[in-house]
């Protein structure tokens, strides 16, 4: 695999993150929802700056909780033993957030193709395809949900970076959701 | 807003870096940060607590006297020990002035200047709260300089709320 750029992320983007979280503990999932309440609190000060109404940022921030949280837990479902990295920044009118953790090469493949084939589709409708197709399987369903949510009901853009390391081992995989700041 | 500052994080735990500019807009964003920092970091909630009140010590000296762009802060624990390593980012001079203070405070006997700055009525030291850390809960406290600020460590022991 080479590095391999999908959706709507720039890969040389320079972002000056206001907060950078790295977690070396497993596992990751259990930290999600500590992390994601963290970072949606402190951008409130910055928020409601922004929004121009409590109710607005209030608003945002529970937006941006399930964003983190919802990037973290896909992460730990394919992340190997290591170090996760989330970056927060706000920049303008949207807040961007930022996931880095490596991945063993075989999930990476597949994890990359369904990234293509969400950027390629619309998310309104994968989400509903998804649902539905939950509905009609037996013992589990397709995964993606929380994703296609953060596309489709919240306006996220997301974008992915897989990035092959020198070792020829884990592949480095970045997850960007750039949420548009309502006022 | 990025600085230059950067490290690894080890075995276990947690780092968090912070540009200086954003933790600057919000007072709060010390005690939330250290909130967090302690939950993520350790358990029982005692230990949390501790950890998470000298981290607030160690943001809000970054509140008060950082400058320059990020300040990193890292967090591991393990078998009872908590170790908490923060990364100030200062300039030239404003290094040099507080590696004296830290000296002048944590050199021969910092319960003495802990009872002297409890008795005084001059305004309070920046430092009392590490001062305190060491001196009421036993925690070990190292500096250095770095090129761009000055590196602390506390080394915690949570099992009997002091140091080693």
């Amino acid at each position: 695999m080479s590095a391999t750029v999908v959706g709507d992320l720039e890969p040389n983007a320079r972002i000056a993150s206001m907060l950078e979280i790295s977690l070396h503990t497993r596992p990751q999932w259990r930290a999600a929802h500590e992390v994601s309440q963290y970072v949606s609190r402190f951008l409130d000060k910055d928020l409601q700056r922004q929004c121009g109404s409590l109710r607005m940022a209030q608003a945002m921030a529970a937006t941006i909780a399930y964003a983190v949280s919802e990037l973290m837990e896909n992460a730990a479902k394919y992340s190997v033993p290591g170090t996760v990295e989330l970056k927060a920044d706000m920049q303008e009118d949207e807040v961007i957030v930022t996931l880095c953790h490596a991945v063993a090469p075989a999930h990476a493949s597949r994890y990359r193709d369904r990234a293509v084939y969400i950027s390629q589709h619309d998310p309104a409708e994968l989400l509903l395809a998804t649902v539905e197709h939950n509905a009609l399987s037996e013992g589990g369903g397709a995964s993606g949900l929380g994703l296609l949510s953060l596309m489709s009901d919240y306006g996220a853009r997301l974008g992915w970076l897989f990035e092959p390391q020198d070792s020829g081992a884990d592949v480095r995989v970045t997850t960007q959701a750039r949420l548009s700041i309502k006022h | 807003m990025t600085g230059e500052v950067s490290h690894t994080v080890g075995a276990e735990g947690i780092a968090v870096r912070y540009g200086l500019e954003a933790l600057r807009r919000d007072w709060r964003r010390c005690s939330v940060s250290s909130d967090f920092v302690g939950a993520a970091s350790c358990e029982p909630r005692f230990a949390q607590r501790l950890v998470s009140g000298a981290v607030n010590e160690l943001l809000e000296l970054v509140y008060k006297v950082g400058e320059g762009g990020a300040a990193s802060l890292r967090v591991s624990s393990a078998q009872e020990q908590a170790s908490i390593m923060l990364e100030l980012p200062l300039s030239a001079a404003a290094r040099v002035a507080l590696l004296q203070r830290l000296r002048e405070l944590f050199g021969e006997d910092p319960q003495q200047v802990y009872l002297q700055q409890l008795g005084t009525d001059c305004e309070p030291e920046p430092l009392f709260g590490l001062l305190q850390l060491v001196v009421d809960f036993g925690a070990s406290l190292q500096f250095q300089a770095l090129a761009d600020g000055i590196q602390l460590r506390l080394e915690l022991d949570l099992a009997a709320g002091g140091g080693r």
